[in-house]
């Protein structure tokens, strides 16, 4: 068939006409747009119902940011379904620097169990990181276990008698135990919590042993004399004066680090102007005292990274992540429950 | 100092001009946060905290605990009035709310919610005041295996609320269990029944389904009436106060309630939905007007709307005392206190006196204030049912279809409120209650966590499971409803006459087309 060939040609053609065309445009236009960028309000997706801490802390640095930006940030409640739902409608949203949303590491670890509409690390623009919260190991003040040592000498004789709360199946407060329990080489078990309050309240009743999750939950109880922190998952010590006595895990030799963070973002393919506008007014507002102040007072370590260092994040934690959770059995604890 | 000491010093830091006006606007916020379906507290809250960064921390405090009360107010309103539920906690009060409204008693349905919640909200104070150390430590005695007990005693006990046969509530029930499966599994992250929709990936929420399979059911049924429903029922205006008989009977029903509500408060979980339930489930049993149970009994309005008002004040007890938020309207509370550099727990009484007892006592103020202002408002409220159903009707759907969009800002659960408003008009025409396929649905997830949870931690035993004191004691209840109910249900089958056999089975059936009875969800 001759015409067929012909037809495939124009077909190309005409396809790359109107692509050139449609690049033309933007770039004709893009430069502009950037310009008086932003015209309007912005929308700012939060995958949290109001009041969580990443809710908070979105409310805080928007009322900084949108005066940097010359129009208000508005903030829209999209919960459910471990941030999924707000993070398919900030991938899926129009890529025109009036929709943004606020990011967790979510947004990493969910793609690695393979469940996701998008493959998040590569379907968002990175646009700053405001917050990073390393989890903490804690146990009741009354437990006879005192240090880390102690409970892991316990878990090594009885296996799997340990019960340890967690606040999600796979995120950062299970991976960081299911890290430290491969490398001491004792079992524990996790228990899913819905949430830091209902764990807090396990925890406090005895009814498990130890919990896992962010000090933004544990730091009034561990003062209060209730609880005992016992490793720390971050890099290194948390200067907090309440926790700066408790040691890391790598300190104590065990391969076990894993940190939370929180920043914005905002679908792929905006404009890169935008981009450096966005990034550049968080980065702004996370230098502002009385914001990092109030984000202190959540219990939270403010910090200002601009778009390219959050997107170097995203990248590197996907890799390392990617191991991590096959080492640990977590990927095939995930991949187990779906059959 | 004595804790009275204290409260009377609390007055008068609490009693200021800035908090006193700092009251009345939170309790007028909250009201309105209650009334307008889907906003509630968390929104109302998370909007005001930015806003309240320049205020002095105790009259910020005042402000959120005057919403947080004011809430619990308002939720009944719209129950009542237009068989809208606002959220969860009210939803029970529509069942005998609405059907007093249709009566023409809207007025007293109001006024009596009113003062049951002022009485529950004071009673839920003093016991705070009297006993918060002692009994928030008790409530942590509640864990995960005693979760799942309450949750099946609670199924058990709850599936015969509409009082139709106990097979087609029992079906119902399932039903409910059933849709409640729906979405990503909080324990082990599997998403279930979504068919790849994102609409569906969080679940169905029950406060959805209850928003159209009542209030837009409500407006389907008018519709399909027709004209002859047009005209509103003559309300006078004596008529919208409560009669001397119906205050002698909501009386007992708002001290039940005031104490279900309290204790349900203790425990942690969603206690204010629970205890209305329970409230309901207890009036229709034993109050003076039982009988009158589906036509509009004024003590299924006291008993539940005080309960809700004293499940939120117990709530207070764990948070204030322990800090620790047992439901997601004192997460909100919590939030709003950090953010202002206090942290609720074991030393906030005695590390900042002037703020915990200030906050207790513009509580009180708060729940007064709230009674001055809602029982006028009472005829106001009332008269919306003048207006006729071909206006209030179609004001009805864009109620609860915003109401719903509040929610989650989610289109898809438009369509969801849609499809249950359809069904919930099929079922009421087809004689089957809603209201076990909603006891299924906000149950089943409650059940399910806390037997996934009790399985982990008794590694797998039925046995241990059971083997807790109080645990043991619940599920035991639980065989002995079940067994009783049986047993009630044979004998009556035995004594029945041999010449009509057929009766006792219709006589447990509710007939469609009885009019008193259409509301019986």
């Amino acid at each position: 068939m001759p015409c067929r060939p012909n037809l495939f040609r124009r077909r190309s053609l005409l396809a790359a006409a109107a692509a050139a065309a449609v690049s033309c445009l933007t770039l004709g236009t893009g430069a502009a747009v950037a310009q008086g960028y932003p015209e309007r309000p912005i929308k700012i997706i939060v995958p949290f119902a109001p009041g969580g801490s990443t809710d908070l802390i979105g409310r805080i640095v928007a009322k900084v940011a949108e005066q940097k930006l010359g129009n208000p940030l508005v903030i829209e409640n999209r919960p459910g379904a471990g941030t999924m739902i707000g993070l398919n409608e900030l991938a899926g949203a129009k890529p025109d620097g009036y929709t943004i949303g606020m990011v967790t590491s979510t947004l990493v670890l969910q793609p690695l169990y393979g469940n996701t509409r998008y493959d998040y690390p590569n379907a968002l623009q990175a646009l700053a990181q405001v917050v990073v919260t390393p989890p903490i190991l804690a146990t009741s003040a009354q437990s006879e276990w005192k240090t880390l040592k102690d409970l892991l000498a316990f878990a090594k004789d009885n296996p799997k008698k340990v019960k340890y709360g967690i606040t999600g199946i796979g995120n950062s407060s299970h991976i960081g135990p299911a890290q430290l329990a491969r490398a001491a080489g004792v079992e524990i078990e996790p228990v899913t919590f819905d949430g830091g309050g209902p764990l807090m309240t396990a925890l406090l009743g005895g009814h498990v042993s130890a919990a896992a999750g962010s000090p933004v939950d544990y730091k009034s109880q561990i003062e209060a004399g209730k609880l005992r922190a016992l490793v720390n998952f971050g890099p290194e010590r948390s200067t907090d004066p309440l926790l700066k006595d408790v040691p890391t895990a790598k300190e104590l030799g065990y391969d076990a680090e894993i940190v939370s963070w929180t920043g914005v973002a905002g679908p792929k393919g905006l404009n890169p102007d935008i981009v450096k506008k966005l990034s550049d007014a968080f980065v702004a507002a996370m230098a502002d005292p009385e914001v990092k102040a109030q984000i202190e007072k959540l219990g939270s370590d403010p910090v200002a990274v601009d778009a390219a260092g959050f997107a170097q994040r995203w990248s590197s934690e996907t890799a390392k992540l990617k191991q991590v959770v096959a080492e640990t059995g977590i990927l095939d604890l995930v991949k187990s429950q779906k059959q | 100092m004595t804790s009275l000491d204290a409260l009377i010093h609390g007055f008068t830091v609490a009693a200021t001009p800035t908090n006193l006006l700092a009251a009345g606007l939170g309790v007028m916020l909250g009201t309105f946060a209650g009334m307008v379906p889907g906003l509630g507290i968390s929104g109302t809250i998370a909007l005001l905290i930015p806003i309240s960064f320049g205020l002095d921390p105790l009259t910020a405090l005042v402000i959120f605990g005057g919403i947080y009360y004011g809430a619990a107010y308002g939720g009944s309103t719209t129950s009542i009035l237009l068989n809208v539920p606002g959220e969860g906690a009210s939803v029970v009060t529509c069942i005998e709310g609405y059907a007093m409204s249709r009566r023409g008693r809207a007025g007293a349905a109001l006024s009596v919610a009113a003062i049951g919640s002022f009485v529950a909200g004071l009673f839920g104070l003093a016991g705070l005041i009297l006993f918060a150390p002692t009994i928030a430590g008790a409530a942590l005695a509640f864990g995960p295996q005693e979760y799942f007990c309450i949750a099946v005693l609670a199924l058990v006990v709850l599936s015969g609320i509409s009082g139709q046969s106990m097979v087609q509530s029992g079906l119902m029930v399932v039903v409910g269990v059933m849709i409640g499966t729906i979405g990503i599994d909080p324990m082990s992250g599997v998403e279930r029944f979504t068919f790849s929709l994102d609409g569906l990936l969080d679940g169905i929420s029950f406060i959805i389904v209850v928003m159209g399979a009542y209030g837009l059911a409500e407006v389907f049924k008018t519709a399909a009436e027709g004209n002859a429903a047009v005209n509103p029922p003559k309300i006078g205006l004596r008529d919208l106060y409560p009669t001397r008989e119906e205050i002698s009977r909501s009386i007992p029903a708002i001290g039940r309630g005031s104490l279900i509500g309290f204790l349900i408060g203790l425990i942690p979980g969603p206690s204010g939905t629970i205890s209305t339930f329970a409230s309901y489930a207890v009036e229709k049993r034993f109050s003076r007007g039982r009988h009158e149970f589906g036509s509009g009994a004024i003590e299924g309005v006291a008993g539940p709307e005080s309960a809700n008002n004293g499940a939120d004040s117990a709530t207070l007890i764990p948070l204030l005392s322990l800090g620790l938020p047992f439901n997601a309207g004192a997460a909100m509370l919590l939030s709003g206190f950090l953010i202002h550099g206090i942290t609720p727990g074991p030393n906030l009484v005695n590390s900042q006196p002037d703020l915990f007892w200030g906050l207790i006592a513009s509580l009180v103020i708060g729940n007064m204030m709230l009674l001055i202002i809602n029982l006028p408002f009472v005829g106001v409220f009332a008269s919306v049912l003048r207006v006729p159903l071909n206006i209030l009707m179609p004001l009805v759907s864009v109620l609860v279809l915003s109401g719903t969009y509040f929610i989650g800002n989610s289109l898809s659960d438009l369509w969801l409120a849609i499809a249950f408003g359809v069904a919930g008009y099929i079922l009421k025409g087809t004689g089957y209650s809603i209201a076990p396929l909603v006891i299924g649905l906000f149950l089943g997830p409650l059940i399910e966590k806390g037997f996934v949870q009790s399985m982990v931690l008794v590694d797998g035993s039925l046995i241990g499971l059971m083997a807790r004191p109080f645990s043991g004691f619940l599920l035991g209840a639980a065989g002995l409803f079940i067994v009783a109910r049986i047993a009630l249900a044979a004998l009556r089958y035995a004594r029945r006459p041999s010449s009509a056999h057929l009766a006792p089975v219709l006589a447990s059936t509710p007939v469609s087309g009885l009019p008193q009875h259409n509301n019986d969800i």
